[in-house]
Formats: C-alpha cells, structure tokens, sequence
C-alpha cells in the first residue's frame, strides 16, 4: 500500500482531460458574454496562461512523478547523444578509459597497498630482526631471539617461525608437501582463527614432544573431504606418525607469502640456543602494544641489540642493524614503490579524464546556449534544468561505466599475463565488488561534479545574450584544467620514458657473456632420491657424455646456477685466507658469489681468461683442488701481484686440505641479477670426486643442475633430444628447458612490466590530452564564430586567425609544458630507486616526451583552427 | 488573484466540496461567487491543490458526465476529509478572531 503510494503516478492523458474541459468551460463563459468564438479562445489563453506548465505543476503533485521525469529526460538526452554522435563517443570513451584503466590498477594495488592482512589488528604487527649484507631480510638466531622474547618491552606478544621445508605425506597415496615451522604462540600472536580444532600446546613445542600439525584448509579440503573427523587423525609425515589437532581457515597465508599445506611447532631446543655458537635462524614477528609505533619499538630493542651484537664475530658488527617494519612492508618490500607510482599515475589519468568530460561537456552547454534559454523562457523550472543536465550526465556516466568495466576487465586480464611472478598477490586481483564500487564512485561523482557544470555557467541561466569572448572565471577554471592535464601528462610520459630506458638498459647492458644459440637444460635432483654424493655425480657426468654425442652440439658445460641469474652461492669475502699472509681482521669485506662448474663453462659462455688457463679435462681426475676467480675478486685479494699460482684457503670446514690452487683469472661476469651491483666471483670445478659433490645441494631448495649446450641447431628440435637422453639416465626427472637469451629476458620481466604499465597510462594520457585541448579549442571557436566572422570580413588573412584561436592553445601548452618539466624532475627523484643506468633529469627522455606532447598538441588544435579559417563570414553573421 | 495560502486554499476546497460533489471549474466558479469575486483560483494552483488533496486522502474523484454532457472529473470529500475541515474550521476561527482582536487593538 504505502510502496505503490510512494510510486504512484499521474496519468498524463486524465491530466489534460481535465484541464481542457476548465479551458472550454472559461471559452463557453465568455461566449456567453457575447464575444466571438475566436476572440474568447484568444482571451481564454490568455486568461488560463501555460497548460503545459499548469499539468506539469498538477502531475508534481504526485510522489512517482520523478520516475517519469527521469524516463523522459533519459530518452530525451538519449536523443541528443544520438543526434551528437562525436560528443557521445569523446565523452564516453574518455570515462571508458578512466575507468577501466583506473579500476584495472585499482584491483592489482588494492592488495598491495590497501588490503588488510588476513590477521587480527594487522596494523599492529610487525617483523622484527636484523639485517646483514648476506641476508637483506630481516632474520633473528636462536641466542638472542629467546633473550629479546624475555627482556622486551615494546610488545604484547613476540613470537617465532622457522620458515617452510619440504615434507612428504606418506598415506595411501604419497605427496610432496611443504610444511612451515612455527613457535606454539605464532597463531594466537597473529590472530588467526582456525575452523577447526584448536592451537599447539606450549608442551608440544619441544624438542621430543608430542607430534602434531595443523593442516591448511585446502588440505582439509582435497585430502580429507571436509570431514570432521579429521580432528585426532594421525598421518605419517615424514615417516613420523603426526596427529592432526586442527585446521587453519581458508585465508591463512605466511608473513612472506610462502605456500604451505601443514604447520608443525618448530620444536627448538630453548636451552641448546641459549649456548654459545648455537644458530638457528628464525623469524620474529611482534604484536605492538597499543599507542607504540614500530620506531618506538625499535628504539626500546636498542640495548638487546648491543647486546646480540657483542656476540657476533667482529667482522659483521659494523654490517648488522635493527630492523623493525609493518608487515605489510616486509611483505612488499620493493612492489610498494612502484604500487604507489601506479596509484598516483591512474588518479592522474582520472583527473584528465573528468577535466575532459567536463571540457566537452561545457563545449556543449555552449552550443545549447540557445535551446536551454527557450527552455527557459517556456517556463521550465531551474530544478527542471539541472535535473535534465544530470540526467543526462548520468546517462553518460552509466554509458561509461558499462564501457569501462569491459575496458577494466580486458587490461586487468593483459596486467595479469604480462605480470611476472614476482608482484605480489597479482593472482589474486580480479575486479571484485570493492573495486567495482570504486569506479562507480567515481563515474557518479563526475557525473555530478562536472554534469551539472554548464548549469552553474552563469551564461545558460540568463537570458540568451550576444556570443562574446568574455573571460569568465569559468574560462579561467577551464583553462587551469587544461594546464594541469598538460603538464600531468608531461609527468606520466617522462616517467614512462625513463622506465621504458631503464628497462632496456637492463637488457642491452654487457654481461660479459655471450648468449647467442646457447640452449639450458634444468634438473632438480631430489633430496631424497639423489641423497647420495655419487648418485649426484654420476648422473650428471653420464648425462654430460650423451649430450656431447649429439651431433651439432659443440660444447656442453654444467654448473648449479646461471649468470647473470641472482641465484649465485654467495659468501663473504673476509673469510678467504692467502696462503703466507695472516687471515684478514675487520670487516666482512663484502660477499663474492661463487658457482660450480666444469672445464667447458668458460668457453661455453665465452668468457675470457685474463691470466692463466681454464679449468681442463686433467683437472676432473686431479688430487690437486684448482680455482678460477674473477678480476675483481683478483684486485682485491692480490693488488699489484699474479694471483696464477697463489694458494688460497676458503675456509670450508669439510676438508682436511684447505688449499686451492688459482690456475687463472676470469673476466667479470655480470651476477647478481639485471640491476643489481656486479659481485666478485670465484669458480669451483666439479671434480670427479664425491668430496665435490656435497655443497650446496642439501638447503630447502636445493640447486639445481643446469646443462648448457652451445649449437647452431633449433633449440626445438634440441629440446626433444636431450629430454630423451635424459630419460635414458632417469626417466622420472623433469627436464626444464630455456635459451639463454629467454632467460636473460626473463630476469628484465619486472621492469619490462612496469614500463609497459605506465606506458599504457601515459599513452592514455597524451589521447585524453589530446581530446580535451581538442575541446577546449573547438569551444573557443564556436564562442568566436561571430568575431572570426567580422575579422575576416573586415579583411583579416588565414595566419591571423591562425595566430588569434592558436595563441590562447600555445599560452596553455606553453604553460603546462613548463609546469610538467618540474614535475618530470620532481617524479624522477621519486622514481630514482626504479631506475637503472638513466640520469633522473635525462634530457633525452625529457625532450622526446615534450616533442611528442607538442605534436599529439598541435593535431588536436589544427581541427578547430581549421574550422575557424573556414568560416563563412556571411553564414556566421546571419546565424547570429 | 490575490496570493492564497496553501492552506487557506486547500480550506476553500474541502468547504466548497462539503456541499456537493463538484468539477474543478464548478469548484474555482463557486469560490468566485461566493467570495463576490474577490477570491479568484487560478487553473496553475487549484488542479496542483485537487491533486494533493486527493493523494492525501481527504478527497476521491470519479469521471463522470458535466451538466452540457462532457467528460468531466468530479471531486467528493472523504469522511477524513470532513475530519480535516472541521479541524481547520475551527483552527481557521481561532486565528481570525485572534487577528482581528490584534487589529482592532492597533
């Protein structure tokens, strides 16, 4: 009753019926008065006034009347977007491109920057740890770790992890797991709830203690079938029988991110960590307590950190600090910059984007100047009007969100394929509720703000005057919009440029290698199916001789990592002693990678011997332990001296001889990724012993074996090949294959990524701009057309009407030209850490991004400066 | 005519209609009369006025033939209607007398 009350509606056809017979009643009476059936009608017109406004003012009346109201100004504005098609289309596609491009980005730094973490309070938790050169993580040891829980002040709660392994389910049908250690307070420190079941008992987390585990809910789900009976169940996890005491809820995830399906106690021995040259590594993450910031807590940890730093060897002291940070921060580290350069770029294009809707919008509001003050003068209400510019605002609006959704869902779609693994959470954004929300807050806003723009342009409620050039604020708001849209989308292209450099500077550096036809071939020897040294050993030499059978292979060389990767082995270069010399004091000295490899890895790779030989054949089968090292390791261990012949001790604890023998020195290789600062190196050469065999395979990871194979042949027909020799040796190890220039490529992805992104917006921008001058222009003209008129009939030439519309477009250009350099030089200062190889003010960058600007300018501009040379000067004045 | 107020209108029209069913002409025709011409209701506020009645309740309506055989809606006031006027009657008096006293005092 009250709901049809609330949308009843007047019918249109009773309304006039009602009114007409009013209007021939008063017709009758004066007929009756004896006037003339023409002239009464005259003077009952006169008399009744405005029917149409008399039925409009009677259907108001009723509280549904809006709804027909919207209908009609909706068909009504559809009309004219129909009978305006290059407005329709400029409008729409500029909102189309706001917001899609701006929903798309919205989705993938959502999660980044925005997203709570799927903890209680995640505001108030923070990693806790100290950093070194070697591990640039934050990361806390068993000795100081239980003194820092006892003694710290900062705190509601501290706890612990270990990090994942893998581990193996062995039921009734056997799986690779990963399983993560934590301390018995890490879920109740989190504040996570779990679905099931309930947390580890302090009891459980010694060293002997009861085995238990939490499983993850999507375990739960695969494995058990959601049954409830899960609860006490015991399974075998490597090979020791766990009961399983609850289930974690779906949106658990690790601190870093790291997957995992099961949760042990980590069952650290408290009072073996408590002895000197204990070192378990582990991770701290404390719960703050209220009204404490995490650089307060920093600051009251500063007497435990003396203290853990009075035990570490001397050499690290000076390298190892403090380090306490969000969560948050610790598990985006370096995705945030660029999140928030991406963020600030799509609320850039946004602003272009409503400046433009607003620009057209206004440059049609002029051209209906006219038909708004008929309206007017026809008695249509001022709230009549705006409601009809709204309506018609929304309607575009509607249009554009339609449009731009499609447009968001396409460049999400492209974002996440382009994306490389490393960005955080990308595989979770999809344009979900939240974001859509996003855009259309953000379409009805401008709909709002810049729909009813023309009503508040004093010019459409007056009556109609003579069109002139005055200079309204308005003009001037106008103008500043453009200005600021110009020199944003100076910004967006400069930065867009230095990262479109950057990221081929990254891949056209010199990396000392050469990566022409060489094919890898990847294993990962199991740990526990290649536990054994000589397992290892002879796979990879049977392995080894059958490629180098194959015809058009030319050489073969196998180490356990690839340059320029960033997977290298690293250690510190203090702990290298010369023999005859004492072992260096002091610092650490830095870190020098190191890999293994065999004699064909030299000139596989092409890398140049500067001193000396390569490793040979006749080294494989030697007692004597050889080393190759780097020219930079060179100049700092032996400045001024021939390293050949020198012996050097690595100070590796697993053999009785410590000595190797430098039988050359390498050239400089790029290591340590793409950007990243080169380090020395030094190369170990995989002899024919088991001895050789033992590092580095062992590691939760583990690395891997990489077989490299140079040869002119297609790599395609070379992958089949090898995969069925390696097949010969071990038919159950899958085989990775990559180019090396694949690979080179690869290690450029992320870059690559962000460039291709803030291209895209700057390409975005430089259109947007372009429309927007396009419409600025265009409306000055059709204010002027009276002016140009009478100038080119008082004899004015083409270049002066050029000059007189273009001036005004050049002083704007002019202007935002000059804001956006300083704005390019201030988003170079921010965008500093993201760059490689390119000055923050290169003017390279600089000049291509105004050249291109200009030109995108001068196209948009010479469409309406054409149309003003064009006028017809007798035409224009009689329209007037 | 003289700018009435709202309520003062809507008066008008639940008084007139408490003697018969009327049109709106016949409605405006009878105001004029009776006031002696002193109180004229333009088309642009009685129909307005007849709408919001109606939609309110106090008043119903039914299309029926005028006295020369035309279409024509007629107005009747509802029982809540006659509740309302003699509520506003009465208010009506109060004020009048109120403002006469005032004037006659000044």
């Amino acid at each position: 009753m009250l709901w049809k009350h609330l949308f009843s509606r007047p019918r249109p056809a009773e309304l006039n019926d009602e009114l007409r017979f009013h209007f021939e009643n008063l017709v009758q009476e004066k007929i009756k008065g004896g006037l003339s059936e023409h002239e009464a009608r005259r003077q009952a017109r006169v008399a009744f006034g405005n029917m149409d406004r008399a039925i409009e003012d009677t259907a108001g009346q009723y509280p549904g009347w809006w709804l027909d109201v919207l209908s009609q100004d909706l068909r009504y504005g559809l009309r004219g977007l129909r009978r305006n098609p290059a407005f329709a289309t400029a409008a729409v596609l500029t909102l189309a491109l706001g917001i899609g491009a701006s929903t798309a980005v919205f989705s993938v730094v959502d999660h980044i920057l925005f997203r709570s973490l799927p903890y209680a309070h995640d505001e108030r938790l923070v990693s806790v740890g100290l950093t070194a050169p070697i591990m640039p993580q934050e990361f806390m040891l068993g000795n100081s770790y239980y003194v820092w829980k006892e003694t710290q002040t900062a705190f509601e709660k501290f706890t612990s992890w270990s990090g994942v392994s893998q581990c193996d389910l062995s039921e009734a049908n056997p799986e690779h797991l990963v399983c993560a250690f934590v301390e018995s307070d890490f879920i109740p420190t989190l504040g996570i709830g779990l679905v099931r079941g309930r947390n580890f008992l302090a009891e459980e987390d010694v060293p002997n203690g009861p085995k238990v585990a939490l499983i993850s809910y999507g375990l739960w789900q695969t494995r058990f079938g959601k049954s409830e009976d899960v609860l006490g169940k015991t399974v075998s996890l490597n090979g020791e029988q766990t009961r399983i005491i609850g289930v974690l809820p779906p949106t658990f995830e690790l601190p870093d991110l790291e997957h995992s399906d099961v949760l042990v106690p980590q069952r650290v021995d408290v009072a073996a960590q408590r002895r000197p040259g204990a070192i378990h590594i582990m991770y701290a993450i404390g719960r703050l307590k209220a009204g404490i910031s995490a650089t307060a807590a920093m600051a009251s940890l500063q007497p435990q950190f003396e203290q853990a730093l009075s035990q570490t060897p001397p050499r690290f002291r000076k390298e190892v600090h403090l380090r306490v940070r969000s969560l948050r921060d610790f598990q985006v580290h370096d995705a945030r910059l660029m999140a928030w350069v991406l963020f600030i770029a799509v609320l850039g294009v946004l602003l272009i984007a409503g400046a433009n809707v607003s620009g057209l919008l206004l440059a049609r509001a002029s051209d209906r100047e006219g038909e708004f003050a008929i309206r007017k003068s026809l008695g249509a209400s001022r709230a009549r009007l705006l409601g009809q510019l709204l309506a018609e605002a929304l309607l575009l609006s509607l249009l554009g969100i339609i449009a731009g959704c499609a447009v968001g869902e396409i460049l999400l779609r492209v974002f996440v394929n382009l994306a490389p693994p490393a960005i955080p959470y990308i595989d979770q954004a999809r344009l979900d509720g939240r974001v859509l929300g996003f855009a259309v807050a953000i379409a009805l806003l401008s709909a709002i703000l810049f729909g009813s723009a023309p009503f508040w342009s004093s010019e459409v409620l007056k009556k109609r005057s003579f069109r002139t050039a005055a200079a309204s604020p308005r003009a001037y708001a106008r103008q500043a919009l453009l200005i600021a849209q110009v020199s944003l989308t100076l910004v967006l292209l400069t930065a867009a440029g230095l990262l479109l450099r950057t990221a081929r500077n990254l891949q056209n550096q010199s990396l000392g290698i050469r990566t022409g036809q060489l094919l890898t071939a990847t294993v990962h020897l199991g740990r526990y199916r290649y536990a054994d040294a000589i397992k290892r050993m002879q796979f990879v030499n049977q392995l080894e001789d059958k490629l180098k059978q194959i015809p058009g292979i030319e050489s073969v060389a196998v180490t356990d990592s690839l340059p320029p990767g960033g997977l290298e082995h690293d250690r510190i270069i203090g702990v290298i002693a010369v023999e005859g010399r004492p072992r260096p004091e002091g610092g650490t000295g830095g870190n020098v990678a190191w890999r293994a490899v065999t004699p064909a890895y030299f000139s596989t790779f092409g890398i140049r011997m500067v001193r000396g030989r390569a490793f040979t054949e006749e080294d494989r089968e030697s007692n004597d332990r050889v080393l190759i090292i780097s020219e930079a390791i060179a100049a700092r261990l032996f400045p001024g001296e021939d390293p050949v012949g020198q012996h050097v001790d690595l100070h590796e604890s697993d053999h009785d001889n410590p000595w190797y023998t430098i039988v050359g020195v390498a050239a400089n290789v790029k290591n340590g990724g793409l950007a990243a600062e080169s380090e020395p190196e030094y190369y170990k050469l995989w002899r024919n012993r088991p001895e050789d065999w033992n590092s580095g395979f062992a590691g939760t990871a583990g690395f891997p074996v990489v077989f490299t194979v140079d040869s002119p042949a297609d790599p395609k027909a070379l992958q089949s090949v090898i995969r069925s020799d390696a097949a010969s040796v071990d038919p159950t190890l899958p085989v990775e294959f990559m180019t090396l220039r694949e690979h080179v490529s690869s290690l450029a992805d992320r870059p690559r990524f962000e460039a291709a992104l803030l291209s895209l917006f700057a390409g975005l921008a430089i259109l947007l701009a372009a429309i927007g001058l396009y419409g600025v222009i265009a409306f000055i003209v059709s204010r002027r057309t009276s002016e140009i008129a009478v100038r080119i009939a008082l004899g004015a030439q083409k270049q002066d009407i050029v000059r007189l519309i273009g001036s005004d477009g050049m002083r704007m250009l002019g202007v935002g030209v000059g804001l956006g350099i300083a704005g390019a030089f201030a988003a170079g200062h921010v965008l500093s850490a993201l760059l490689f190889d390119v000055k923050l003010s290169d003017p390279l960058t600089l000049s291509i991004a105004v050249i291109v600007l200009l030109g995108a300018s001068a196209l948009a501009m010479w469409i309406p400066v054409r149309r003003a040379i064009h006028v017809d000067p007798m035409q224009a004045l009689r329209y007037e | 005519m003289g700018d009435l107020l709202q309520g003062t209108l809507d008066l008008l029209i639940l008084r007139t209609l408490a003697l018969q069913p009327m049109h709106g002409w016949g409605i405006s025709q009878r105001i004029q009369q009776l006031s002696r011409d002193a109180l004229q209701v333009s088309q642009g506020s009685l129909y307005p006025a007849l709408h919001r009645l109606e939609l309110s309740g106090l008043i119903t309506s039914e299309w029926a033939a005028s006295e020369n055989n035309r279409r024509a809606k007629y107005y009747s006031i509802t029982i809540a209607g006659r509740k309302r006027l003699k509520t506003e009657l009465a208010d009506w008096k109060r004020t009048s007398q109120a403002i006469a006293l005032l004037l006659q005092e000044g």
